[in-house]
């Protein structure tokens, strides 16, 4: 084997390591944290419909993407903003986005509308709310519109080569965290008061998606263009964190306040 | 040159150790200690204290350090044709295990560490042998060596691609979905899910879980070859299997250690 060809292999072994290793990290970490947010009556009702922790089903949505016969998957995992750069736009089929997604799952699971419905479709609507809930507040499932911000479509760079955007900031909550375990994630991240944590939860999707759009624009300040993530200091990682965890707590406390709603006596 | 290479092997050792991967490995133990007598509970504190971090990755250490003295067969089951365990001694996983139950019986007349190191080959065995990358099936000629199949994306749009994947590699994978979990959390989630079953999850004895093992195995073999390609959809309903696998080697644990604590 020549030397080419070794290095070939020894690249794709660690590429295909560090994909998998940071993919799931963050949903899986959420989920963690809005379980040790539930109420008794909440988590009782997650685990006889889902038969499975909440960490689990974090990244099912993913994993199942790509099959042409489950098509909600398949929709986009992101939702899009007014051209103002602050509203959500509603516009088109709301259905097959994921804010559409929370607003239907809401309508039929609450009111105590789930015990109308068969066992399998409750599982069903739990285990998208538990990815799509999440990936609402990811600053990159953030659809700003092409032309008005043309300027957030730039690359950026890992030691000198090219890498996605979109890739980074979904793997961010695991950015300089490997090994790490949802538990650890928990212990050392959230450190989130009551009283905060009310602040978070209150108010509808709307209120929740313009908070998001507005916490948004900060990661385009963070890794402006030409950004080599591998030189960034260590203010700069700090950064990088401080808005994914951010992001990531708000996820699970609205996540678990949506659930603790849902089965709420 | 020779720094290449170097690296690259350890690369290949570090992704080939452990069963499923080291939390998922762990979890199994951890699985196993929620159904301990307090017979068994009190024996593996004694040998191996609280965290079995270690003791998952034990023979693959050995074996990183080459102080092995096991061929590396050992990892794996070997089965006749007819599906029974064949127990090469030294080089087959079922062999193994009843080697090292044997000294954890006889505990009083060894050496503490004989004992530790005992209870850490058939916690690491029990794992590789439930695994379906560590079985070996004779007249199988893909169960002899690891292989390369193809593996979709998916069957729309861009995903629409095969690429290759190992044999090996395969089994290892859902582990990864999971990035993240700890050996408590698998364990949680594994009896949330199966607990309900263990009684049928752990029947029987050694040569009747290898028989079984094997019969999943060979059918699994039966259709996924170097000519395969396996749909999302599949690889994605494979990895229930592989779960109950999972929580197999763990109940089962449960049973040895019970039974040689008594």
């Amino acid at each position: 084997m020549n030397r080419r060809l070794l290095l070939l292999a020894l690249a794709t072994l660690f590429v295909a390591n560090s994909a998998m290793a940071w993919g799931g990290f963050g949903h899986g970490a959420i989920a963690y944290v809005a379980e040790q947010h539930l109420t008794p009556e909440a988590k009782e009702k997650c685990r006889y419909y889902l038969k499975h922790t909440l960490p689990y089903y974090a990244s099912w949505m993913d994993h199942w993407r790509g099959i042409a016969k489950y098509k909600s998957v398949n929709n986009p995992h992101s939702f899009k903003v007014m051209p103002d750069g602050y509203n959500i736009d509603w516009g088109g089929t709301p259905e097959g986005r994921v804010l559409g997604h929370y607003v239907n799952a809401m309508k039929e699971l609450g009111n105590g509308n789930y015990k109308n419905l068969p066992d399998s479709v409750v599982r069903q609507r739990l285990i998208n709310m538990v990815h799509y809930l999440p990936d609402l507040h990811c600053p990159v499932h953030v659809g700003f519109p092409k032309k008005e911000f043309a300027h957030y479509r730039y690359n950026i760079y890992r030691k000198g080569k090219k890498i996605k955007y979109h890739g980074f900031w979904d793997g961010s909550p695991g950015f300089t965290r490997k090994n790490w375990t949802f538990e650890r994630y928990a212990a050392e991240v959230d450190k989130v008061t009551p009283k905060q944590a009310k602040r978070w939860v209150k108010g509808d999707i709307d209120v929740w998606g313009r908070d998001i759009i507005k916490q948004a624009h900060r990661c385009y300040q963070i890794t402006p263009a030409e950004t080599d993530v591998a030189n960034l200091t260590e203010e700069q990682k700090a950064e990088v964190l401080r808005l994914a965890d951010e992001q990531a707590l708000k996820a699970a406390y609205r996540l678990a306040h949506t659930l603790n709603k849902i089965f709420a006596e | 040159m020779k720094k290449i290479i170097l690296v690259l092997a350890l690369a290949l050792t570090v992704s080939v150790a452990n069963a499923w991967n080291k939390p998922a490995d762990e979890g199994v133990v951890i699985l196993a200690n929620k159904h301990l007598s307090a017979e068994a509970k009190s024996l593996l504190n004694e040998y191996l204290g609280e965290s079995y971090a270690d003791d998952v990755q034990y023979l693959y250490t050995l074996e990183r350090k080459k102080i092995a003295k096991h061929s590396k067969e050992i990892h794996y089951l070997h089965l006749d044709s007819n599906l029974k365990p064949t127990k090469v001694a030294g080089a087959d996983a079922l062999a193994g295990i009843e080697s090292a139950l044997e000294v954890v019986r006889g505990r009083n007349s060894h050496s503490k560490g004989e004992v530790v190191e005992a209870l850490r080959t058939i916690i690491t065995l029990i794992c590789d042998m439930h695994n379906f990358s560590y079985v070996r099936i004779e007249g199988i000629a893909n169960s002899q060596q690891d292989f390369k199949f193809k593996c979709y994306g998916g069957d729309v749009g861009k995903r629409k691609v095969a690429n290759p994947i190992s044999w090996g590699r395969f089994w290892n994978y859902y582990a990864g979905w999971h990035t993240g979990f700890s050996g408590d959390l698998w364990a949680e989630d594994i009896e949330l899910c199966l607990g309900a079953r263990r009684a049928e999850l752990a029947a029987g004895g050694l040569n009747d879980w290898a028989t079984q093992i094997g019969e999943k195995a060979a059918w699994l073999y039966s259709y996924i070859n170097p000519e395969y390609s396996m749909t999302r959809r599949e690889r994605n309903e494979l990895e229930e299997l592989n779960y109950e696998m999972m929580a197999r080697a763990g109940y089962r644990l449960a049973v040895l250690l019970n039974e040689v604590a008594k």
